[in-house]
This record gives C-alpha cells, structure tokens and sequence, in this order.
C-alpha cells in the first residue's frame, strides 16, 4: 500500500526512466477533468475539494466506523474532517493520485490508513492510552469496512447525480421534465396518474422523464470516470456497487 | 406547478436515498443488452447540432428536410412513400458502407414505422410492440420537433391499438 502522501509512492508512479511524461492510467475523459480542474490553479484545488467532499465524506466515516478497535481516536466525523483538512491541502496530493493508477476512493482509504497511523503514533508519544499499529492492520484487513464504504459511495454517487442533473435541468428549462421524472422513478407515480396536471399525454410525460433518465445514466458515468473507473469496467462497477446494497 | 401536496421532488429532498431507491437508480445507469438503435441514440444524444437527425434523414433519402417532413409527419403524406423509405433503409443496411451511413440508414428505417403507425395506423414491422415502444421513446427523447411530435404519436398509436 503506498501513503498519498508520500513524495515519492510506490504505487503506481510509472514516470518512465528517461525522465519523459508519465503513462496515463485513466479514461482521458476523467483525466481531461482533473487536468483542467488542476490547471486552473487554487479554483479549480478548491473545485476538486468540493468534489471529494460531497462524495468520500460519508462512505470514508463508514469505512472509518468498519475499522473495529479504533473508535477511541475519535468521532468520525473528526477523523475524516481532520484527515481531510490534512491531506487536500496539500498542492500535490490530486497529482500523485492521478499518477497513481488506482480509483480515487481507494487512494483516499489508503490515506485515512496512513492518517490513523500518524494518529496512533502521535497519541502514543503523548501517552494517551489508545490502540496500536497492528491493532490498525487487522481492522484494515477485515473486510467489512470495505462493504460499508461501498455502500455509502453507491448512496453519494447516485445522490450526486441527482443533485447535478438536477440544476442542468433548471439551467436548461427542464423544471417540468425534471418533476415528471422525480415523480415517477422516484415516487413512483404512474405518468397516467399524474401528465394531466402537466396538460401533456402519459406518452408525452415519459418521454420528458427519459430525456432526464439519460442525462443521469451519463452523469452517474461520468463520476465514475471521475473516480477512476476505466471506461470498459463502468457497466460491472455499476453491478458491484449495486450488490453492495445487498449486503 | 406544484402545491404543498404535491410530492417533493427538489434535489434537496433527494439526498437520504434508501437502499431500494439507490439500487433503482444504480440498475437505471446499466446499459442492457445493446440493441441496434443504441450507436444512433448514442450518436444523437452528443449532437449538439440540432439538424443532426434531419441531415441523417437526408443522407438515406436524398430528400431535403422540407421534403421529408409532409410525407413523414402529416397524414398528408403516402403510405407508400413512407414503405419506399423503409425498403430504402434495409437495402442500405445490408450494402453496409460506414458507420454514418449505417446511422442514417437506423434513422430513416424508425422514422418509417413510427409515421406508418402515426398517420396511418399501420404497422410495418414485425418487431414487438414491447421492443418499438421503447426505441421510439428513445428516439422521442432525443429529436426535436416536428421528429419528436411523430414518434409520441407513433407510441400513442401503439398503445391504443394494442
């Protein structure tokens, strides 16, 4: 496991010997978004913070709560909130992610390990009876935190896209398709039910629902790639995360 | 639109998703089993040019937009007409030139049954109901008026009608 937060990782950094660019591991879609956001300088740092706020900080606190034996370092909120604090600001943490070749959620649990690693050490030099490393270890290796974060990342990721095809809608003049399509794939309403309200036939209603439909099939891919998931294995993280729900 | 009794349906309201809607939304971003109208829906949703369509329909036809529109999307136009232009399609799929090609043809063969079936109540096809809604709706979703207009009616065509 590599520490983002490390200057040199050695996970994989494939900057080739000769000292030329390194290899990209990502669909250039997600690339493309994190090299503009990076290239814009402390908006577009602050964008991407915003970003990995709205979606890790609550998968990371389960994830954080699955870790048996370690509750007494503190509430999770705090341990994210300071692991957060922390980490984002430091100008090449998203970098060395990018660089990095594994999922953004993955890079970000391997951070909070090596944060509760610092915070173990540091409260055992105060004396602060606490746990210890290899107490860490076995909690990371159990695998129930992982359920847990998938879990909350599927929960985030699916209100995310809500949330973004939402104000697309209301930029585009689409308040109404956006009702129609709320009410009947989240409500549950029929479109006979309810287009009257509408003045449209149900046909009509669906067919306003769809044009919403697909606009969050594309933003729930679009994070995704966001995250790092190549643009062959959206269709089986999409499944995965689905069973996560089952769990 | 809405009063008080109405369901909520702000983004804001949406934030503490259940596990059931979650999973509903999650199985709604799966792609399926593709179908053959899926490269032109595909096409169609990153056009931002609004006469993409209307241009495909040209390329299969070598008939102007403005040609096109009284025969496919008013009662004015020919049955006949509208069967020579999907007789057109399935020659052109079969001599299978290039993708674009191939997408004028996929929209000239849709555009042709959903005006059978909405200015003349006719089904041209032996697809499933069940398979021909769900790609017109598709293509409703995807085009503008007047092309839009003649699919919703095409759909409602085939629901009353069975």
């Amino acid at each position: 496991m590599s520490d983002p937060s490390n200057a040199s990782n050695e996970t994989g950094n494939d900057s080739d010997s000769d000292g030329s660019e390194p290899k990209q591991h990502f669909p250039e879609t997600q690339v493309t978004w994190i090299r503009e956001r990076l290239g814009e300088g402390a908006s577009g740092q602050s964008q991407i913070k915003e970003h990995v706020m709205r979606l890790y900080y609550r998968p990371l606190q389960y994830y954080f709560l699955g870790l048996k034996g370690l509750r007494n370092l503190g509430e999770p909120e705090d341990i994210v909130g300071g692991y957060f604090a922390d980490r984002l600001s430091r100008d090449d943490f998203f970098d060395k992610w990018r660089l990095s070749g594994i999922k953004l959620r993955r890079w970000l649990m391997n951070g909070l390990h090596f944060f509760l690693k610092e915070r173990i050490r540091a409260e055992n030099r105060n004396r602060v009876r606490g746990p210890d490393v290899e107490q860490l270890q076995i909690a990371i290796d159990t695998p129930d935190p992982d359920e847990g974060f998938d879990r909350e990342f599927a929960h985030s990721i699916v209100a995310e896209a809500l949330q973004q095809v939402y104000k697309d809608c209301l930029t585009r003049g689409l308040k109404d398709h956006w009702d129609i399509f709320v009410r009947h794939h989240y409500h549950g309403e029929s479109y006979k039910d309810f287009s009257h309200e509408y003045n449209i036939q149900p046909v009509r209603a669906s067919v306003m629902s769809r044009t919403v439909r697909d606009r969050f099939r594309t933003a729930i891919r679009n994070l995704l790639a966001q995250d790092g998931v190549k643009p062959g294995e959206i269709e089986s993280e999409i499944k995965t995360l689905m069973e996560s729900m089952a769990n | 639109m809405h009063d008080d009794d109405n369901p909520k349906t702000e983004a804001g309201d949406l934030t503490e998703l259940s596990s059931e809607v979650t999973t509903r939304f999650l199985k709604m971003s799966l792609d399926g089993p593709k179908k053959p109208i899926d490269s032109l829906l595909d096409r169609l949703r990153d056009a931002p040019e609004k006469e993409f369509f209307a241009g495909l329909l040209e390329q299969a036809t070598g008939r102007t937009a403005a040609e096109l529109q009284p025969i496919l999307c008013t009662k004015d136009g020919e049955l006949n007409d509208v069967l020579g232009f999907k007789n057109q399609s399935v020659e052109l799929f079969r001599q299978y030139k290039d993708l674009q090609s191939h997408l004028s043809a996929t929209a000239i063969y849709f555009s042709a049954i959903a005006s059978a079936l909405a200015n003349h109540g006719k089904k041209i096809t032996s697809q499933s109901n069940e398979e021909l809604e769900a790609a017109i709706l598709d293509l409703a979703a995807t085009v503008d008026p007047p092309w839009a207009d003649m699919f919703i009616n095409a759909v409602e065509q085939l629901r009353s009608h069975g």
